[in-house]
């Protein structure tokens, strides 16, 4: 065997040599070319210097195959220099990094390696068309990434992502790469298999939900998003609806807070019916709760007419009924996450503070309120979005001027598709940066959670 | 003799399906009362009646003579401590103690004063700054002290203060308890289950069954003359049987407690003869299992080292000095 | 004479060409990448250049290197003109990575420089940045010739230097005085946006050689910043030109001129003072390079301490025989240096990743 290695090296440069020789003469290869017979010189450089024990036997015989096969066939079929060179140097490459990993890494990581070199293949050269040019380019990332299941695993998210997801590529290497990076990162103890499909089915679908958010985001160029923000138009429309949905919130938090804290507190009869009846906002269309509203506040119903004439205020078409809409439909969004929030804090803890000497109103203050801070700021946050978001209840009692929900079905309707995308992205920028931050500011607050640190 | 602090006149009460009372006792200030009582027996349904969290009527209650029971919690002037400490886990030490002092008429510099004085009392200074949730155990625990002797209350509550401590923080705590109490005076209702607790606090006793007060006496007393055959089972006198079979004419029950009763080599003039069914080492004394003829077992308690004739199996005399021996009312034997 | 072996293998060409048509596919691949030789010429030269480190014995490594270097500078300015210094790098990975699947010579055109750097970074460590590239060569030499009086003060913990804080006047002065010319000519062009890399460079050159212990630091994570604004811009496809740019643009852009002056000069106070504070790639090549395969591995129980390793580096990423891989260029020089051998350059493909 040991012979029969060491001789391998001269019998391929022989073949090699034999090759050329006949090719040459048969008119099949021009022999001067000087590719080729670098190939062949290098070749022979490498023979020797495997004789010389300077090179290990087994890879040196490999390269000096691949570049014999090269030179004979590749070459050929290559249209030029360049072309046969770039493939050979990937070539090199691959046989190098797949010698190795088959040497040093479990046989698996071969294994993978192999068929993620045959997926690349039937990718770039039989799939997609006109692709071949990229195959080298996949293929350094498929030696680069190869040695690691980890990193093949990104490599192929980025490659599946800008290949077969191609009109939605960037969304969906992101949206991907939070799948993979949830996955990869997940860990429990024991460790719970089920529990892992569960999130990586449960991602897939949160992926959907996400992907014509991503896509609108990330389609508007900066220039339109400028024009777009220029228009006064659109300027007023999102100041009207930050400027109502901060109103309503804060009508809300007034009303809302003390009413969660009472639920929280308090045990009574019906309080069941209560808690469900709170869910009528979600439950009724938002249509119909617009008409609803329309029935109780319009200026021809008794209730409206009485508030014009009386306080003169007309709620239907004002900024009043804006709130007043948005205030209808926020409310449950508000109410059951105060109550949650209270429903954290323990009512011995409280009680405690009773003992001390507060009162009702000061063991609130003082306590309850410190406590549950966080949780009443999170529901304050997402009531806003809710009521800066409502499209329906506020369209009925107010359709001018025109919050940003109604803007946009307004110029859809108008201009189409086209023209309405800059401004919804816009909006879409605006509100997510803005819920983000306030998500962030949120979780900086502490709970009653973080205090508690059991001692050891 | 002087008006009593404390006054409880008839508490009756009926909570879902236990019927709670009617309880009637009274405290003198500066007492020291270690409630016992097996769980479920209403011990924290007194205390909490007695705090306030539920009501009662007015006259139920009396604190210095004035009726206190349809106050909310915080007009009545005395301090609660629950058996989970609530502290409130947002604020640190010093600002636990405080927070009651918030809603009492204090300047500052005598606020700032208490704080100190109470974080001494209870060697809590070098914690002043951590917050509450970072405490240990023992720690928890005096803080949770520290905060309700610093409003001053007239009388103080305690929900099992010493449990669910490891047996050092324990004793730790009980000194510190002990010497609060000399220098604040302030008169204590202590509920336990715990009958050692009551030995070690040396104050008044009382026992509760079945929500009712059984008997309410001074330590030493309730010991060792219980007033019925069930307090003495509780409090750990495990001979209760029929007078004649201490050799008493009488027809009642009569107690005998596992220290009092002497073992000797099998002998029958002395007394009379039993089987030694177990002998277990329980560190300072060792308790004997004893079985008598009549499916009767008794319980002796003797001391180190044990005489050798004592061994699981073995068959000794067993005798008592009849002075020892508690006879209990005119009840007949069961 | 030779028609038997000819007509053999002839036959062996036909019988596999026919049988499994496999070779039809790899022609038609072959074919597929015909004229697209500046794309291909890049593989082939910077894959070229990434591997050669392996081959050259160690002996005279460092002459390699500037060898090296010099084909880099060749291959950037003459060949590789599509390369847009290293900002246009990444914008241009940004573009190309679109145009996979739309317009696959376009997405190799754009995509080949930046991917060739990163996947070999991968594999073979950050060589690039201490063996390819053309703005780290430059500022490498420019810097030789204050390379004596910088390492006195590196061995003297750098402390404040008039001369050098002077240079780092006459750099902003150099810097304003540019910039009103500029701004007279208005020959200013639509990749302006180098100007403000370079006044950067020439504020940080000042805090530097002001505090170099305090600030040198906290500064290279600027890097980062960069990567960020970089990429943020091709996002939103604005146009932001590095300050090398000069090289290699087919038209004389005199903002860009400016900026590489600045980078020429800063290098003479501060060795590689582009690649610390505000390289892009740099950030991006550590990044894909921290699980390379191939390592610099220190052995402590030859160490000596004696602080060869330190001196030479041009970057200061080296401490007694520790080296930072976010901050290291892959140069070998602490390993040809070292007299007890005890950095030796290894490839380890179990090296965990992550």
């Amino acid at each position: 065997m040991n012979s029969f290695l060491s001789w391998l090296p001269f019998l391929l440069l022989g073949a090699h040599l034999l090759g050329h020789l006949a090719l040459g003469t048969s008119g099949r290869l021009d022999p001067l070319e000087p590719f080729s017979l670098g190939l062949l010189a290098l070749n022979g450089l490498l023979s020797v210097g495997m004789a010389r024990r300077q090179i290990p036997q087994l890879m040196g015989s490999a390269v000096l195959f691949l570049n014999a096969a090269h030179a004979l066939v590749g070459h050929r079929l290559a249209p030029d220099s360049l072309t046969s060179g770039a493939l050979l140097l990937v070539s090199l490459l691959t046989v190098y990094v797949a010698w190795n990993i088959f040497e040093q890494r479990p046989l698996r990581y071969g294994i993978v390696f192999a068929l993620s070199y045959l997926a690349l293949f039937y990718l770039f050269i039989v799939r997609l068309p006109h692709a071949e040019p990229l195959f080298l380019l996949a293929v350094m990332g498929l030696c680069a990434t190869g040695r690691d299941f980890r990193l093949l695993a990104w490599f192929w998210i980025l490659v599946l992502a800008f290949t077969l997801f191609q009109p939605y590529a960037w969304e969906s290497a992101i949206l991907l790469a939070l799948l993979l990076r949830s996955i990869l990162t997940a860990h429990a103890h024991p460790s719970n298999p089920a529990a892992l499909l569960g999130l990586g089915i449960g991602l897939a679908a949160l992926a959907l939900v996400l992907l014509p958010v991503l896509v609108l985001l990330l389609s508007q160029s900066t220039a339109t998003l400028a024009v777009e923000l220029e228009r006064a138009e659109t300027r007023h429309a999102i100041l009207l609806t930050a400027g109502t949905a901060c109103l309503s919130t804060l009508g809300l938090a007034l009303l809302g807070i003390p009413l969660a804290y009472g639920l929280s507190r308090l045990t009574f009869r019906g309080k069941t019916l209560v808690l469900a009846l709170m869910d009528v906002p979600i439950i009724i269309p938002q249509s119909a709760a617009g008409i609803a509203l329309l029935s109780v506040f319009s200026r021809t119903q008794p209730l409206g007419a009485w508030l014009e004439s009386r306080w003169g205020v007309a709620l239907d078409g004002s900024v009043a009924g804006i709130v007043i809409a948005q205030m209808f439909t926020a409310f449950p969004f508000l109410v059951k996450p105060a109550i949650a929030a209270f429903d954290a804090v323990p009512p011995d803890l409280e009680l405690a503070a009773r003992h001390l000497g507060a009162n009702a109103w000061g063991a609130f203050r003082f306590l309850v309120l410190p406590l549950a801070r966080r949780g009443l700021f999170l529901a304050a946050v997402l009531a806003w979005a809710r009521a800066a978001g409502e499209f329906g209840a506020v369209y009925f009692m107010t359709a001018d001027p025109p919050v940003a929900p109604i803007a946009i079905f307004y110029r859809f309707e108008r201009q189409g598709l086209v023209e309405t995308t800059p401004f919804v992205t816009l909006l879409l920028i605006a509100s997510l940066a803005l819920f983000f931050l306030l998500q962030y500011a949120a979780r900086r607050i502490p709970t009653l959670h973080d205090w508690r640190i059991d001692s050891p | 003799m002087s008006v009593p602090l404390l006054e409880v006149h008839e508490l009756e009460a009926q909570l879902g399906e236990f019927h709670f009372g009617p309880i009637s006792f009274e405290l003198p200030a500066r007492a020291w009362l270690v409630l016992l009582g097996p769980s479920g027996c209403g011990k924290t349904t007194l205390l909490r009646f007695l705090a306030g969290v539920y009501r009662s009527p007015p006259t139920a209650i009396r604190l210095d003579g004035r009726p206190i029971g349809r106050l909310p919690p915080e007009q009545r002037q005395m301090a609660y401590v629950a058996q989970a400490n609530d502290l409130f886990p947002h604020l640190t030490v010093q600002e636990n103690i405080a927070f009651g002092l918030r809603f009492l008429p204090l300047s500052q510099t005598d606020r700032l004063a208490r704080i100190r004085r109470f974080l001494d009392l209870f060697r809590l200074t070098h914690r002043a700054h951590y917050r509450a949730g970072l405490l240990s155990g023992g720690e928890g625990r005096r803080l949770a002290l520290a905060r309700a002797l610093a409003i001053e209350p007239q009388l103080l509550l305690l929900d099992e203060p010493l449990g669910m401590l490891d047996p050092n923080s324990r004793r730790e705590l009980h000194e510190c308890l002990t010497l609060v109490h000399e220098e604040l005076g302030t008169a204590t209702i202590h509920v336990t289950h715990d009958r050692e607790e009551a030995w070690t606090l040396n104050g008044l006793c009382g026992v509760l069954l079945h929500g009712r007060l059984g008997q309410l006496a001074p330590v030493e007393e309730l010991f060792h003359h219980p007033a019925n055959p069930e307090i003495a089972r509780f409090l750990g006198a495990e001979n209760v049987c029929p007078a004649r079979e201490f050799g008493c004419p009488n027809d009642t029950l009569a107690m005998l407690r596992p220290e009092h009763l002497l073992l000797d080599s099998p002998n029958p003039q002395t007394g009379c003869l039993a089987t030694i069914l177990a002998c277990r080492d329980r560190g300072a004394f060792h308790e004997v299992e004893l079985s008598l003829g009549s499916n009767r077992r008794w319980i002796a308690h003797l001391g180190k080292p044990l005489p050798d004739y004592v061994v699981s199996g073995a068959r000794v005399s067993v005798r008592w000095d009849p002075q020892h021996l508690h006879l209990f009312g005119q009840e007949t034997a069961p | 004479m030779n028609t038997g072996p000819s007509s053999a293998f002839d036959r062996l060409e036909t019988f596999l060409s026919d049988a499994t048509g496999n070779i039809k596919i790899v022609e038609r691949a072959l074919l597929g990448m015909e004229g697209s030789y500046v794309e291909l010429l890049t593989i082939l030269a910077l894959g070229l250049l990434a591997i050669l480190p392996i081959l050259f014995p160690p002996r005279h490594r460092q002459r390699w290197r500037m060898f090296n270097q010099i084909l880099g500078v060749i291959v950037f300015i003459f060949v590789v003109f599509t390369c847009l210094g290293v900002f246009g790098m990444i914008r241009n990975f940004h573009r190309g990575l679109t145009e996979i699947g739309r317009e696959n010579i376009v997405a190799l055109y754009y995509c080949s420089v930046p991917a060739v750097i990163l996947t070999t970074s991968m594999l073979f460590g950050p060589a690039f940045c201490g063996w390819i590239c053309p703005t780290g060569a430059l500022q490498e030499w420019i810097g030789t010739l204050t390379a004596r009086w910088n390492l006195r003060r590196k061995e003297q913990g750098w402390p404040f230097s008039r001369l050098a804080f002077a240079g780092a006047l006459v750099l902003m002065a150099v810097f304003i005085l540019w910039m009103i010319r500029l701004s007279v000519t208005r020959l200013f062009f639509i990749e302006d946006a180098s100007i403000y890399w370079s006044e950067v460079l020439v504020l940080i050159t000042l805090l530097v050689t002001w505090n170099t212990a305090r600030w040198d630091r906290p500064l290279r994570r600027l890097r980062w910043v960069s990567f960020g604004l970089v990429t943020a811009a091709s996002f939103l496809s604005l146009r932001v030109t590095s300050p090398v740019h000069l090289g290699f643009a087919k038209v004389y852009d005199p903002a860009s001129l400016l900026s590489t002056g600045m980078v020429i000069l800063a290098a003479l106070l501060i060795p590689h003072v582009w690649c610390r504070y505000l390289c892009p790639w740099r950030a991006a090549i550590a990044w894909a390079g921290r699980c390379s395969v191939r390592t610099i591995v220190h052995d402590p129980s030859r160490c000596v301490s004696c602080g060869a390793c330190d001196r030479v580096c041009g970057v200061e990423s080296v401490h007694n025989g520790h080296i930072e891989p976010a901050e290291c260029h892959f140069c070998m020089k602490c390993v040809d240096r070292c007299p007890q051998n005890a950095l030796t350059v290894v490839d380890d493909w179990n090296r965990p990743c992550g």
